[in-house]
């Protein structure tokens, strides 16, 4: 149980850890390929030692024993006495898997027993092949080191409390290389006496007091340091962040964004005021009055530019996560995957990145488990054995693409025409009509599947349409392509802001409304329009194309009324045609939710204030088709 | 506004416990709302309906930069409709600000809280009303309003 006054530095601890596991994990998966890349181990077990370290400050037994354990064979790996096998990385990724999970219990204020299946496991690992002793480095004793790196005050007490000691410095100050050089000794001298009791003992010396931690902390900031200019080029990544990267509460970003927001709002109203006052009056004041309004809207501008960009995370905190996703299904199927991961610095609003990791671990596993061929019938089809998962992200306009590309088998389209016929998702007579893309986005379809039997991996009743509904709720679009034989690709682009929209502004029976400009494809004048009823439902006949079409005025409870216009938009996978009364431009509108009190309201993504004070209703498309859809379904 | 001092003697040592209440009038009801869970009162401002929303939900206005939702008072309390309102009271509760229309104000009335007797009355209505008071200007029904907010905010 974590108490109260330890709850703060248990979300830090949170923080960190979740920081440390991925760290081991990325860090295993590359040495996979080069398992004697020593900078990686020497990363991958300090990683865990500070996890440790940090457990064990907490009280979290089952996560230090199992820690311990796998520090332990991560030694052994450094010091060369083991070398990686796939057994030894499954069980370290266990135990990585055990942690997080016992981590999230511990945070719901659960008890978590030591698995001591796992910890056995790594023990016996650790104990498995242990080569001839190496003889010791340079021979120098712990003392000696410690004089050599300025921590003479230290000398006399047990290693373990030393390297505690080192470990909860700041990162900046902390001595790696002398670190190194005690683990080292640390790692031989279990291997001689297998100290078994030893897990305990060191548990109780790294539960004490916080203010005595904090204590030695500030002593040690005061004496001289003496930093090999060697360490510094080694970490130069973890040091920089420790010094650049300030933690900041959401909700004080969120504060800050609502007030930039209203400013934003009341520097158009400003703006719009000025323009009457410019054109009312002409004097020598008003001019004036004009170069400094014109220099407020700039600063407002970047303002809100740089306060969106407070939101902003690289991608990589996602994409840094699939590695492992595709390592362990590659295995699991019997495939040789590779994925490949590009443009990971760049950013995307921090809430949006967070909702991706589902839909994005279903594209990685529909394109390891169902686009990726197995080895043999690559080489048969002259590929290489190894598959090509590629997951990239890149910037176009103001919006951000991420891009899930294989080099597989491809999407089979007539295979899909014909399960969406026999599924009664298309009628014969539209099969006929669709083009290839239409036929793609049946995918998304609510309970599609190509695969005969959904499999283990890919299946779990979740199907692309949860994709889709995601992509949809952030004001995304999607996009696929597909060649037989030569792979697939699923691209999702996303706004790089969520709290501004481009918006197209239209009446419907005398009411403004907005609608987000991303979702228009083309706008048509109602007399050119070529309407016409298929089984009494309005349709729009465009180039060909049967489109349904929905009378705005109708759908939104407020009476047929005049149709101006016809605006074509794409709405999820399918396009839908919309009539509204008159259209009144585009302007970039700040969303504001309506409140918890009225809550959320499918149709209804939001409403704005413009410039003159009124009070615009955001339509979300997409939820408005789907009433209309279940309008028609239930009556 | 009125200041209105309660009929019957009140002691001296009991003064420090009264409370205050914006006395407002609803198809002839009073109803006095906690002076404390008040923000503003304003005129009526273009309210602009949300579809899909239950006939509560008069739509939201726009107060000083803010969406605000307005919500008819008298449908919740179950009130004829006959009267216009002429108010918008702005409340604050902890699921956010919210306007209810009104049709008058009465004024500020304050109430000893030894005056105040719990609702006799039960009923669907009558559970946003916790308290009535007798006043000078009648009875007066005390809404409880983080209640009525925190029933909204349930029923979605």
């Amino acid at each position: 149980m974590i108490s109260d006054e330890m709850r703060e530095i248990f979300n830090e601890f949170v923080v960190e850890a979740e920081e440390n596991l991925q760290k081991v994990e990325e860090n295993l998966l590359e040495l996979e390929k080069d398992p004697q890349n020593e900078e990686l181990l020497n990363a991958t077990f300090r990683a865990m030692h500070t996890l440790k370290g940090g457990a064990g400050f907490l009280g979290l037994k089952a996560v230090v024993e199992v820690a311990h354990a796998a520090e332990d064979v991560l030694g052994k790996l450094r010091s060369g006495e083991l070398t990686l096998t796939p057994e030894i990385n499954d069980a370290i990724l266990e135990a990585v898997d055990f942690i997080r999970s016992a981590i999230q219990r511990y945070e719901a204020g659960e008890d978590v027993e030591t698995p001591q299946d796992l910890v056995n496991k790594l023990r016996n690992l650790e104990q498995g092949e242990v080569k001839e002793e190496v003889p010791e480095k340079k021979g120098e004793s712990i003392d000696d080191l410690l004089d050599r790196f300025g921590f003479s005050h230290l000398k006399g007490k047990p290693i373990e409390e030393i390297l505690e000691e080192l470990i909860l410095l700041p990162p900046d100050e902390r001595p790696a290389e002398l670190i190194e050089a005690l683990d080292r000794i640390v790692a031989k001298g279990e291997t001689e006496q297998e100290a078994k009791q030893e897990p305990e003992e060191e548990e109780e010396k790294t539960i004490q007091p916080i203010a005595e931690v904090e204590e030695k902390r500030e002593e040690k900031k005061e004496e001289p340091k003496r930093e090999e200019p060697k360490k510094e080029e080694k970490r130069p990544v973890v040091k920089s962040e420790g010094e650049k990267v300030v933690r900041i509460d959401v909700h004080k970003i969120e504060s800050l964004m609502n007030l930039v927001g209203e400013l934003v709002l009341e520097r158009n109203r400003l703006l719009r005021i000025f323009q009457k006052l410019y054109d009312e009056y002409q004097s020598k004041t008003v001019d004036e009055l004009e170069t400094v309004i014109s220099s407020l809207d700039r600063i407002v501008g970047d303002l809100q530019l740089a306060v969106m960009k407070t939101r902003m995370q690289p991608v990589k905190r996602l994409f840094q996560k699939f590695p492992r996703v595709v390592r362990d299904l590659a295995r699991m199927l019997g495939k040789e995957v590779e994925l490949v991961l590009e443009g990971e610095d760049a950013e995307m609003d921090k809430t949006v990145l967070e909702k991706l990791e589902e839909p994005l671990i279903h594209l990685i596993r529909n394109a390891v488990d169902h686009g990726i061929e197995p080895p043999d019938e690559r080489e048969k089809a002259g590929k290489p054995r190894k598959g090509t998962v590629k997951l990239s992200a890149y910037y176009h306009g103001d919006r951000i693409f991420i891009e899930v590309a294989d080099d597989g088998r491809g999407i089979d389209i007539e295979k899909v025409k014909q399960k969406a016929l026999e599924r009664g998702i298309i009628s014969p007579d539209r099969a006929e009509k669709m083009t290839e893309k239409d036929v793609l986005f049946l995918i998304f379809h609510p309970g599609f599947s190509t695969k005969e039997q959904t499999s283990e991996v890919s299946g779990r009743g979740v199907g692309m349409d949860v994709v889709m509904n995601t992509v949809s709720a952030f004001r995304g679009t999607i996009d696929i392509e597909t060649e037989k034989g030569k792979g697939t690709r699923i691209v999702l682009s996303f706004p790089l802001t969520v709290g501004i929209i481009r918006s197209l502004l239209v009446s419907v029976n005398g009411r403004l409304f907005a609608i987000p400009i991303y979702s228009v494809l083309e706008i048509i004048q109602g007399e050119d329009a070529q309407i016409t009823t298929v089984s009494g439902k309005e349709v729009l006949i465009l180039r060909e194309l049967t489109i349904p079409l929905i009378n705005l005025g109708e759908a939104l409870e407020m009476g047929g009324g005049n149709v101006g216009y016809v605006i074509v938009s794409q709405v999820g996978s399918q396009k839908v045609a919309f009539t509204v009364e008159d259209l009144f431009g585009d302007e970039e509108v700040v969303v504001k939710p309506l409140g918890k009190i009225i809550g959320e309201v499918q149709g209804i993504s939001g409403a704005t204030i413009t410039g003159d004070g009124k009070v615009v209703l955001i339509l979300d498309l997409d939820g408005i088709l789907k009433r209309e859809m279940r309008a028609i379904t239930f009556v | 506004m009125a200041e209105i001092v309660p009929v019957g003697e009140v002691k001296p040592e009991k003064l420090s416990e009264v409370e205050e209440f914006l006395g407002i009038s609803l198809e002839n009801e009073l109803i006095g709302i906690p002076l404390k869970k008040i923000l503003t009162i304003s005129k009526i401002l273009d309210i602009v309906k949300v579809p899909y929303t239950s006939s509560i939900i008069v739509g939201v206005m726009n107060l000083r930069g803010e969406i605000i939702p307005v919500l008819s008072l008298k449908q919740i309390l179950g009130l004829s409709e006959s009267n216009e309102p002429t108010r918008i009271v702005v409340l604050d509760s902890k699921h956010g600000k919210a306007g209810v229309l009104v049709d008058n104000i009465v004024g500020v009335v304050r109430v000893p809280s030894e005056r105040l007797e719990p609702n006799p009355m039960v009923g669907r209505y009558s559970a946003y009303v916790s308290h009535v008071a007798q006043t000078e200007y009648g009875l007066m029904e005390i809404l409880d309003v983080d209640r009525l907010v925190d029933s909204l905010v349930e029923e979605d």
